[in-house]
């Protein structure tokens, strides 16, 4: 069905793309690899159910010396912001993929783009406005860290390294997969860029677009457990 | 005529060659998802710094509103709604395992003690070092100034404070909470 013809030089990837000799057609490759991509979520959410899981026993244990560390240690207008920028670049990403279904080139890179820059800003936000207050305050738990009490508005309680510390080890892995995503979005708009992306053939768009809406719905989760409950 | 019948049932009959024919969301779904997420957003903000209806009350709200957004996420962004069921039951097999494992926990977590009360003191959280977390706050309140001096030792609210020892707990301890 998708015998070369003597234009298919001048053609743009997507239109001249075969699928691998293992599969029985293209549409056949795209499902098996999203499936795949599938199952690699379902590894990605159980990671983060350790997590989460970790959360809920010390939640049983310091039900409301978490609510008090929360709001004195993080600040919910940062994390609405950054949820509201995930939030931003997931429809950006799904915007992304009904471009490459469209064929709008302009609209698929630039879509793709403005997700990574939102993934960027998250990162900035994180990394200037909480993360780096919080090491030069002590309340990274460890060698470093001291009861912050010096606010005096503030009753410590013995339980505040072990909220930290699920705020730390939580934030920080998802970070890393934020950043993971960026590195995905920019491979996935340079290849755009080379015209590899069109109707018949989006595997990758569709595929890393799966993997950052993945990382949004991790986030969705933690931004009310740990910034607002 | 009767060949080109012939092929064109064949046509029909055969499964799609590549995914050219794949459902495309409108622009209009995907932007009112968009606005639908970032009101829940403001929504659970709004709930969790306005509407108190408990620890455990907040808590499950804030989680109903993020289960919420998740679906819409899942349904339309990553178009579970117009996809092959089976991406659909490989994600659902996945959350049921997800919800055994917490919830098995969370249940061994807070009911331990009533199978076996002499097994209840295995589960908890671990005894505080009352005097290293006292010596850390106070050098704590030394190191950042007079100010936070006069409030050293009266670090813990009142859960934390040794019952036996009167003398260590602060005047003021027992306003706290």
């Amino acid at each position: 069905m998708t015998t070369a013809t003597p234009t298919a030089s001048t053609l743009p990837y997507h239109e001249t793309y075969t699928h691998q000799e293992h599969w029985r057609n293209q549409e056949d490759e795209f499902e098996g690899a999203k499936l795949g991509v599938w199952l690699f979520l379902t590894t990605e959410i159980l990671l983060f159910s350790g997590m989460f899981c970790g959360y809920a026993i010390l939640r049983i244990f310091y039900l409301e010396h978490f609510t008090a560390a929360s709001a004195h240690y993080l600040n919910w207008k940062i994390g609405a912001a950054n949820t509201a920028v995930l939030l931003i670049s997931s429809f950006t990403v799904a915007m992304s993929v009904r471009a490459a279904q469209l064929n709008k080139q302009g609209q698929l890179i630039i879509n793709l783009l403005i997700s990574a820059v939102c993934g960027v800003i998250f990162l900035v936000v994180k990394l200037g406005w909480e993360y780096y207050p919080k090491y030069i305050h002590h309340e990274l738990p460890g060698k470093n860290f001291a009861y912050a009490d010096h606010t005096g508005a503030y009753i410590a309680n013995a339980s505040d390294p072990v909220f930290l510390a699920i705020y730390w080890v939580a934030t920080a892995i998802h970070g890393f997969h934020v950043l993971v995503g960026v590195l995905l979005l920019l491979w996935v708009a340079w290849r755009a860029g080379k015209r590899h992306f069109g109707p018949k053939h989006y595997t990758a768009v569709e595929n890393v677009g799966l993997y950052w809406h993945l990382v949004d719905l991790v986030w969705i989760f933690l931004f009310p457990l740990l910034y607002l409950v | 005529m009767n060949a080109h019948a012939h092929a064109h049932a064949h046509a029909a009959e055969m499964p799609h060659e590549d995914p050219g024919h794949h459902h495309i969301a409108s622009f209009r779904s995907l932007f009112a998802v968009l606005v639908f997420l970032l009101i829940m957003t403001a929504l659970t903000v709004f709930t969790a710094k306005y509407v108190h209806i408990g620890e455990i009350g907040n808590l499950v709200l804030a989680l109903i509103i993020a289960v919420i957004k998740a679906s819409f996420v899942c349904a339309i962004f990553m178009h579970l709604l117009h996809d092959k069921l089976l991406n659909s039951v490989v994600l659902l097999l996945c959350l049921s395992l997800v919800v055994c494992f917490i919830g098995f926990t969370a249940i061994d977590m807070t009911s331990r003690g009533a199978l076996d009360p002499t097994r209840e003191h295995f589960i908890g959280p671990p005894p505080v070092a009352e005097a290293e977390i006292n010596a850390a706050i106070e050098k704590a309140a030394a190191e950042h100034g007079e100010h936070a001096t006069e409030h050293a030792g009266e670090g813990f609210s009142e859960e934390f404070a040794p019952p036996d020892q009167p003398d260590k707990a602060a005047p003021e301890q027992t306003e706290h909470h």
